[in-house]
Formats: C-alpha cells, sequence, structure tokens
C-alpha cells in the first residue's frame, strides 16, 4: 500500500475543512433577480382569501366541494383546515355550519376537536337541488380557552 | 489535533440550520387551499423571513409572506405541482441566507378538483384598510368619505408633512391598505 509522505497527511484535515465549508455555503450560489414577492402581497391578498386584521393565533379556512348528485340531492365534500400559526400542536375545536342564501342552516352543525398535529377536517353535506348554498362558516378555537375566531365564506350557488 | 475543534465546531453550526415547517399535515398540501408554512431554528424558536419565491412554476402557485407574522409564508396552487420556495432570511450576522423548501407534491384536491368558488365580498376584501383608517384616522377625519381616492403616495405625504399626522406610525402595506379601502368605498 502506498505510504503517504508527512506532509501529504498534514493537508487531509485541512482538506476535510474546506469541503465542509463548500458544504455549508452551497445556498449563497448566485441568486436569480431578486423577485420579492411580498411586495405582491396586496395584490394578491384577495387570491389568498386573506382577512387576517392581526397575528391570528389560528389558521383556518373552508372549502365546499360538489361531489356525486342524483335527481333530487347533492353531495357535498365539506374540508376545513386549522392549525396554530406559532407551529404548536395545540388541540383546537371546529365548528361548521352550512346556510341557504336565506341565512337558514341547511345542513346540522357540525363540531368536533382537531387533536395535536391533526389539521384536516372532513365532512359531507347532503342538500336538495333545488337549494343555493349561501354560506359556509368556520369557527375555531384553541382548546386550552380563547375566544371563537370565526370565517365566513359567502356563495351564490 | 488543532483542527477537530474547528471541524466540532462547524458541525454544531450545521446542526443549527433553520428549517421550513409546513403547518398543515395530515396530507393537507392540496390546491385552493392556501397552505401556511413557518420558518423556525430548530430549538423552535421563530426566524423572521425577509422574502420569498416559488421557484417551481410560478403560474401554479403563489407565495407570501404573512404580513402579520413575519416567520410565516402562506403558499397557495391552482394546479397540482411539485412545490418549490426559496426562503431568504437574515442570519445573526447580518448576512442573508436562503433555504429551499421542496420539491413537495401538492395533490388535488378531489378527483374533480371543483371548488364552489366563493362571492367576493368588498368589505371583507378591504377589511384590512377600513379597520386602519378607523383606528388611525377616523379620529380627526371623521368619514372615509371626506378622503376618497386617496393614494399611497398621498397619504405618505399627507403623514410625512402635516405635523399632526405625524405621530402616525403605519408600514407602507399599511398604508396602501387604507389606499385601496378609500378607492374602492360603496
Amino acid at each position: 500500500m502506498m505510504k503517504l509522505k508527512k506532509s501529504t497527511k498534514k493537508i487531509i484535515p485541512l482538506l476535510v475543512l474546506m469541503g465542509l465549508l463548500v458544504f455549508q455555503f452551497q445556498n449563497c450560489a448566485p441568486k436569480k433577480e431578486f423577485a420579492f414577492e411580498d411586495e405582491r402581497v396586496e395584490e394578491t391578498m384577495s387570491f389568498f382569501e386573506y382577512r387576517y386584521t392581526k397575528a391570528t393565533p389560528i389558521y383556518f379556512e373552508i372549502q365546499v366541494l360538489p361531489t356525486t348528485s342524483d335527481a333530487t340531492y347533492q353531495n357535498y365534500d365539506i374540508l376545513g383546515f386549522a392549525t396554530p400559526s406559532d407551529g404548536s400542536a395545540d388541540a383546537i375545536e371546529y365548528k361548521i355550519d352550512i346556510y341557504n342564501t336565506s341565512q337558514q342552516s341547511i345542513c346540522a352543525q357540525k363540531t368536533g376537536l382537531l387533536t395535536a398535529g391533526e389539521t384536516l377536517i372532513s365532512e359531507s353535506c347532503v342538500i336538495a337541488k333545488n337549494v343555493k348554498i349561501g354560506s359556509a362558516v368556520i369557527q375555531v378555537k384553541k382548546q386550552s380557552g380563547g375566544v371563537w375566531d370565526v370565517y365566513t365564506k359567502q356563495y351564490n350557488e | 489535533m488543532k483542527y477537530w475543534g474547528i471541524l466540532v465546531l462547524l458541525t454544531a453550526q450545521l446542526t443549527m440550520a433553520d428549517q421550513v415547517v409546513p403547518l398543515f399535515r395530515d396530507n393537507s398540501m392540496t390546491t385552493y387551499v392556501t397552505m401556511p408554512f413557518r420558518l423556525e431554528a430548530t430549538d423552535g424558536s421563530a426566524v423572521p423571513i425577509m422574502s420569498i419565491e416559488v421557484t417551481s412554476s410560478k403560474d401554479n402557485c403563489q407565495a407570501m409572506i404573512d404580513p402579520m407574522i413575519s416567520s410565516n409564508f402562506l403558499v397557495k396552487c391552482t394546479k397540482t405541482d411539485s412545490l418549490e420556495v426559496a426562503v431568504y432570511f437574515k442570519q445573526s450576522d447580518g448576512s442573508i441566507a436562503r433555504i429551499n423548501y421542496g420539491p413537495v407534491v401538492v395533490a388535488k384536491i378531489s378527483d374533480s378538483e371543483t371548488v364552489l368558488t366563493p362571492v367576493i365580498d368588498n368589505t371583507l376584501k378591504y377589511k384590512a384598510g377600513r379597520d386602519l383608517y378607523a383606528s388611525q384616522c377616523l379620529s380627526c377625519h371623521l368619514s372615509p368619505y371626506d378622503k376618497p381616492n386617496r393614494s399611497l403616495t398621498q397619504i405618505k405625504s399627507a403623514i410625512a408633512g402635516i405635523t399632526r399626522m405625524k405621530s402616525i406610525k403605519l408600514t407602507d402595506a399599511q398604508i396602501k391598505s387604507i389606499s385601496d379601502y378609500l378607492n374602492n368605498l360603496d
């Protein structure tokens, strides 16, 4: 086996050190032209349906998805999403209501608890085909306390 | 041996790297959903974000920093994608660093990808500006209709130039939201 000279041996830790330095700064490669996405914040507020006026303790939203139907009824999946904004795993209580355009409840209120780490609410609702959904309302609060935060999504479907 | 100390220090610094944490779990990375993310150090503390950039297809996904929580950002995709985001933040030594998130799969929200489209409600859309106007301006200006259609520049000039308004501390984004509100009075 080939023997390394003493001077060559000395340089090995230096090479390892340089290798680590290169590895550490790999993200410092030439950047693309800066496109500060935050400059577009205001333009995209409605796209993101951003409605918080202060630091929200919980991010949450609701989506209503029409699925199967027959001559009389339309089925909907109701998806809710909620998570603490500080990355904690606090449990979150939720309530979901669906109303028609006259603000009458057209689906039994869905209530439940997202335990630590859960963020997805999956519910369903069957509504007569001739009834239009006027709004979907999701309310959330941490199980540990606080007030209910409300988000109302207006529809005309 | 003298290099081992440096090696240990470097390794420690590498393991202290910041990370992007998706706040929606449960496979909630889906289209049409505004997905929140948080930049945090390994000890869980929040790291303020300077800028973000969607490095995958910008046609499919958009991103923005949460204007109220500087360590969080939001991503929304209208099409399935392999999402990649570059996040820029300031390190403790003042230098700017970049961390990449992804690629991660953003799945269809449903097989048909049909969601009910909400009606845009202007009272909600401009709520931030309306609330700011109420808290910062209303005590003197009484009604927003007294100052309709003011631009961001006009409001900034007023804050800078009018003695009684100099105590108002608002960011450009907040002034713009007031301007948007004043330009969209019903």
